[in-house]
């Protein structure tokens, strides 16, 4: 493999499968669809090396198969037969980041893909209306209508301060 | 007061296994090795598009080769006749083609065949369509002609329509798509005249569209079977009158 390549993976990879799994709500599944990404990055590489933002692409690469449910289900029956069924998300964290998680996979899909995308990997709405293919308008809703849902189930005020446009 | 950021990081596993990168090397390199092959087989079925669409056809009969070894059909489907198209026999195939008599590997030569006039494909729907048979004991109702098409049918899956002519014709094969064609499906037409079976294969170069091969009398029956999974073809074989075969401009 291609040394360049060889380190774009290894820099990329942990926030990736940390964004894919906040998405998709199993750790398991975020590091097999982390796993396909980079190999279709791998196949595109000479492409995808030349693009203005590499890791841009490799995130939406990685959010659509997130979001393919024909492709994620194919690849949770392989997971959880490697498995043996066991899927539970066993870091030793304690009850704030599980009630945090399980906040996150109650939201629709969209506002939880918009919110990882811009309160965890840290794009700016444009980008972020790129990335999903969406108007900024809807990111904008997404966004504040997640928030919302968010501070509902946590009983907490949620912020985005910091965060710019 | 938690800002979200902040929230979302504490919620993102501690533990991530690393990256095995000789299985991103080697899923990617099977990728490619995909992407080439889908590429090639794309070519490969524009070229066959190609051939069966724009090949000049030669004159002289044509001698047909029965095929033992096809496929039996698992299941007969819609048959359509032109041009209303509306789904009207069901009926299995199996008993009631005429070739069945034929010992297996035989080869039979077109009789009375006018030479073949060359052409592309004649969009032109059959203006006649005939009643299908209704009963699947091989009854054969009196008709001008029939036409099956591929369109619905499902991998595999064979329709058919059968006729007794009540007026001298001919056969013509259209086609509208292909989808990465893997061979050439089975498709044929049998014409019993006097008891004795001519098949005539459409896919043969010189039989796309032939003028009077059928007669007043003959007993037609019209095959069509769909490609196996993951390729598709739509085409419609129709038998009997009204064949507008375009004339092969003289050279």
């Amino acid at each position: 493999m291609d040394e360049e390549l060889a380190g774009f993976c290894r820099r990329e990879h942990r926030r990736l499968v940390a964004a894919l799994s906040l998405v998709c709500g199993s750790v398991p599944l975020a590091e097999d669809l982390a796993q396909e990404t980079f190999a279709r990055v791998c196949k595109d590489w000479n492409r995808i090396r030349t693009m203005e933002s590499p890791i841009g692409y490799t995130h939406r690469i990685g959010l659509n198969l997130a979001r393919s449910t024909f492709r994620r289900k194919a690849i949770e029956r392989r997971v959880m037969a490697r498995l043996g069924g066991d899927d539970t998300w066993t870091d030793p964290d304690g009850a704030s980041a599980i009630a945090v998680r399980e906040a996150l996979q109650s939201l629709r899909e969209e506002q939880r893909r918009v919110l990882v995308l811009r309160h965890f990997l840290g794009y700016s709405v444009a980008e972020t209306a790129d990335l999903l293919s969406m108007p900024v308008g809807t990111v904008k809703t997404h966004a504040a209508r997640g928030l919302a849902h968010l501070r509902e189930l946590l009983g907490t005020p949620v912020t985005a301060e910091g965060i710019h446009a | 007061m938690r800002d979200i950021t902040e929230l979302l990081s504490s919620a993102a596993p501690q533990t991530i296994t690393d990256l095995d990168l000789t299985q991103v090397a080697e899923r990617g390199a099977a990728l490619r090795r995909r992407q080439r092959m889908a590429r090639s087989a794309a070519a490969t079925s524009f070229a066959l598009a190609a051939v069966f669409l724009f090949r000049d056809l030669g004159p002289g009969t044509q001698a047909l080769e029965l095929t033992p070894a096809e496929p039996a059909p698992r299941a007969t489907a819609t048959v359509l006749p032109a041009p209303t198209r509306a789904p009207a026999n069901v009926s299995p195939l199996v008993g009631t083609r005429p070739s069945a008599a034929l010992a297996p590997g035989r080869t039979s030569t077109a009789e009375g065949a006018p030479p073949a006039l060359g052409g592309r494909r004649d969009p032109a729907p059959t203006p006649q369509a005939a009643p299908p048979t209704t009963t699947p004991t091989g009854n054969y109702s009196p008709a001008r002609s029939c036409s099956v098409s591929t369109t619905a049918l499902t991998p595999d899956q064979s329709a058919t329509c059968r006729f007794a002519a009540t007026a001298p014709g001919g056969i013509q094969l259209s086609f509208s798509a292909v989808v990465l064609p893997k061979g050439k499906p089975m498709a044929h037409v049998d014409v019993v005249r006097n008891g004795r079976t001519t098949r005539y294969d459409p896919w043969a170069p010189d039989n796309r569209c032939r003028l009077r091969v059928i007669e007043v009398g003959d007993l037609v029956t019209v095959t069509v079977q769909q490609m196996p999974a993951g390729s598709y073809l739509d085409y419609t074989l129709t038998a009997g009158a009204d064949r507008t075969c375009r004339e092969r401009t003289a050279t």
